[in-house]
């Protein structure tokens, strides 16, 4: 069963679609268009050890790159 | 360890997948948490060169290679192996770092691959219950 949380989760990661996302206890810090932005926008929120990856546009699975 | 799909995208609905957890270690830097996807299809470990200058590794100083990805696009990698962890086991990556992102967007996840993190965790995909069991393996004994 999906929790609000997790849903919540989810809706706020697919905004992030096409570019870098910070993560932290499965919620979304932040997004932004580089590595740099998303880790200083985390560190605005007092978050030091962020989960920061790239999150490509995924419409169709993953079976290209 | 068992790890859940994650969400990675939506098309006719959502779409989950081995999107795991892992960090990379580099010298005289702090832990760099991050996630990738287990990617059977993928012969070695493909990490986004935007970590590389993030963490100042030497990773561009490597002559490109050409690789090839599905779909046969072929792609400009620098090999350059560097330690990693997963679960609290620190294991070696032998990546194939790339511009996973150009000017306009994301293009691509970090991948976890056969060549390095499949030699050092046993991976079983469990479609139905959509998660992996992950596993490190015994380190052998010469």
């Amino acid at each position: 069963m999906t929790t609000t949380k997790e849903r919540r989760f989810a809706e706020e990661l697919l905004k992030c679609a096409g570019k870098y996302v910070a993560t932290h206890n499965d919620t979304v810090i932040a997004c932004g268009s580089s590595i740099r932005e998303v880790k200083e926008k985390a560190a605005e929120q007092n978050i030091k050890r962020p989960v920061i990856f790239p999150l490509p546009k995924v419409t169709e699975g993953h079976n290209f790159f | 360890m068992w790890v859940p799909y994650q969400i990675i995208g939506h098309g006719s609905g959502p779409i989950y997948g081995p999107l795991v957890e892992f960090e990379i270690i580099a010298p005289l830097q702090d832990p760099f948490p991050t996630k990738g996807l287990v990617d059977s299809g993928a012969d070695s470990s493909l990490l986004d060169i935007a970590i590389a200058d993030e963490l100042n590794l030497p990773v561009r100083k490597v002559p490109g290679k050409i690789a090839q990805a599905a779909g046969g696009i072929l792609f400009a990698v620098h090999v350059f192996p560097i330690q990693a962890r997963f679960g609290g086991i620190t294991f070696e990556l032998d990546a194939r770092w790339a511009a996973l992102a150009d000017d306009e967007e994301v293009r691509g996840f970090n991948l976890l691959g056969r060549g390095d993190f499949f030699q050092a965790f046993k991976v079983l995909f469990d479609q139905q219950r959509e998660g992996i069991e992950i596993t490190p393996y015994r380190k052998k004994k010469y």
